[in-house]
């Protein structure tokens, strides 16, 4: 028998190699998620509390949005830009939804820069028409971008060609060939599909406006939000009409206790109210005033001191005590100021960190995890914000140069203020509700006088 | 040692140059680290003040000047709770009379930190840290370089590079 050398059970030889690795309470062990990239090794009954804040405990955030076109025709649009490769710049300026636009667009932009062929294989049963964006590297797929570029659309179209000439043949509709074609019948003669159709069919013109047109964007600024697990097929109108919904996954990498702040301010209380948080004024989309936010910025007294004091050089635990006031936006920000700092912000901040594993492709449809990344989080909770009524923006209005005021020329009508018209109203049931009294009062006498006259003709 | 005979007492304590100050015993209960001093070698015992200034080594005199100024203002204040709790702290609950007493140039607020840190008093470190936070916050890099007089030493190619990957990789 012998003693265990951290936790002093007695034991027999034999066991105490399978004690240690396995068992003791007291041991020191690697975090369990070591193959995800955690450095820490500690007491295994202490891995319970860690987990929670083991830097490597990461999930990828799985919510998607959805990007409509402005007009059928931005569609081949944005492939000749995915060929060309032509992307928008994200101005930090603009408005938040014309920003987020300008990333969505680009997104799509770069998935038309992968062949047709890539495309088409990485449709699913969710989204038969256009793959998830960001589309995914996939085994074996060593097709060129450029490849099948030129026939792409033509591909298409000559399917949809095929479907139509399919659809107008005479026995198209043949109830029997439906059912088992394999068997000898006499076809329903009489195609009614496409009379069926011309009549329903009701052409709204699709013009481009001139908001997008200047912004050169070809999806609409308003973000759609459809259900992750809804099929994005001919149940949704946009797609019926012919449009294409693209759909744009968010795959950020959250570290797995930040996930719920992740998901409200960057989804749930942003991206998801976007179209409410903007408003924009009406005659906006036609004019397009921009009004670039003015930054802020004051200048404080810049190391006056004979000190050498700086941010640079501050004993390690001040950045630790400082990281616990900042979120982490501005610690990411920080960590882009320059080396020194960068560095700081990866020790001191270490807390505020996660680690990914990076994986490597070997040979097609082989990965290797091949090193692992620190990052910084990025996700914080939501700023506390506070609707308020757009004063401004109706005040504008009546000043805007481009109002274009509805005139009546019909004659005014007047109208009683609201205290008036009450005190009138009352007045009216008063007299009324008086006039009744009256009237039944005199109803009363009427009766009275009534039995009064035929008593006195029983008394003749 | 009653609290009434304690607050009439002064106590000496010396910068790094040298520089001594007098300072009542019980504004300097602030710092823990004089606080306990006092306690552990039996200095409360006596009521006298203490013939030899207690040397504080890391804190030069403008500094411990300040530093005493803020304990002065603040020795009434109800002891800070003490949250140990991970999450981000706020910033935006600094008294107005210490915001006045932070406007200082950069060098002097972090030695103030420092000389916090060093004499251990929670309060200060508290508000200089977070003065510090607020001057962060809420900026690009490019202004926080600017607010911190601060070099960029990154290359333009570097600076796409980690904006993109936001990644720093293990050595």
């Amino acid at each position: 028998m012998t003693k265990c050398k951290h936790c002093h059970i007695p034991l027999h030889l034999c066991k105490v190699d399978d004690h240690i690795s396995e068992v003791c309470r007291r041991a020191p062990v690697k975090c369990p998620n070591k193959v995800n990239g955690c450095p820490i090794t500690l007491i295994r009954e202490k891995i319970s509390t860690h987990l929670p804040v083991c830097a490597a405990s990461v999930v990828v955030c799985s919510r998607d949005r959805c990007r409509k076109l402005n007009v059928k025709e931005c569609k081949l649009q944005l492939k000749h830009m995915g060929r060309r490769q032509e992307y928008l710049p994200v101005r930090e300026d603009d408005e938040l939804d014309v920003q987020l636009a300008c990333f969505d667009q680009n997104l799509i932009v770069d998935s038309y820069h992968a062949s047709r062929a890539k495309r088409v294989r990485q449709r699913d049963d969710l989204h038969p028409a256009h793959p998830l964006i960001p589309l995914r590297a996939m085994p074996y797929d060593s097709s060129k971008p450029t490849e099948g570029l030129d026939d792409s659309s033509e591909d298409e179209l000559r399917e949809k060609r095929e479907k139509l000439k399919k659809s107008r043949m005479v026995f198209a509709n043949c109830y029997m060939c439906q059912v088992d074609p394999s068997v000898q019948h006499l076809h329903t003669l009489g195609n009614g599909t496409d009379i069926e159709k011309l009549k329903k069919r009701r052409r709204t013109p699709q013009v481009l406006d001139e908001f997008h047109r200047k912004l050169n964007l070809k999806v609409s600024i308003a973000v759609e939000n459809v259900p992750e697990s809804t099929l994005k097929s001919e149940n949704i109108r946009e797609i019926k009409k012919g449009g294409t919904l693209f759909t744009l996954k968010c795959l950020k990498t959250v570290r797995r206790v930040e996930f719920g702040d992740h998901a409200l301010s960057q989804h749930t209380q942003s991206i998801d109210q976007m179209n409410e948080m903007v408003s924009r004024f009406q005659t906006d989309t036609s004019t397009l005033t921009h009004q670039p936010s003015s930054v802020e910025f004051t200048e404080r007294g810049v190391n006056q001191g004979s000190t050498e004091l700086n941010i640079e050089n501050l004993p390690l635990w001040v950045y630790e005590s400082l990281a616990k006031y900042l979120p982490s936006s501005s610690l990411y920000n920080l960590s882009l100021v320059n080396k020194k700092i960068r560095q700081i912000v990866f020790i001191g901040c270490n807390p505020r960190c996660f680690v990914e594993p990076v994986w490597k492709t070997t040979k097609p449809g082989e990965w290797k995890q091949d090193s692992f990344i620190w990052k910084v989080s990025t996700s914080e909770a939501p700023p506390a914000l506070v609707w308020n009524v757009p004063v401004e923006l109706s005040q504008h209005i009546s000043k805007c140069s481009y109002f274009d005021p509805v005139l009546y020329v019909e004659k005014m009508i007047p109208v009683f203020p609201r205290n008036l018209e009450k005190d009138i109203w009352n007045g009216f049931t008063n007299e009324l509700s008086e006039r009744l009294i009256r009237a039944e009062i005199l109803e009363v006498q009427d009766r009275v006088e009534q039995a009064e006259l035929e008593e006195e003709v029983f008394d003749f | 040692m009653t609290e009434t005979a304690a607050a009439e007492r002064n106590i000496k304590i010396s910068s790094s140059d040298n520089e001594v100050f007098m300072v009542p015993r019980n504004v300097i209960r602030l710092s823990t680290t004089i606080n306990t001093l006092l306690q552990d070698l039996g200095l409360d015992e006596d009521d006298s003040t203490n013939p030899e200034p207690i040397p504080v080594q890391n804190v030069t005199a403008p500094i411990l000047k300040k530093v005493i100024a803020w304990c002065q203002y603040h020795y009434q204040d109800a002891a800070p709770t003490d949250d140990s709790d991970n999450r981000e702290k706020r910033t935006d609950d600094i008294a107005s009379w210490d915001v006045e007493f932070l406007k200082v140039d950069q060098g002097t607020l972090f030695e103030l930190i420092l000389a916090a840190n060093y004499l251990d008093i929670k309060g200060l470190l508290d508000v200089t840290c977070k003065t510090v936070a607020n001057m962060i916050k809420g900026k690009s890099p490019e202004e926080i370089r600017r607010t911190f007089n601060i070099k960029n030493d990154f290359t333009p190619e570097e600076e796409e590079q980690i904006r993109k990957e936001n990644a720093w990789c293990e050595d």
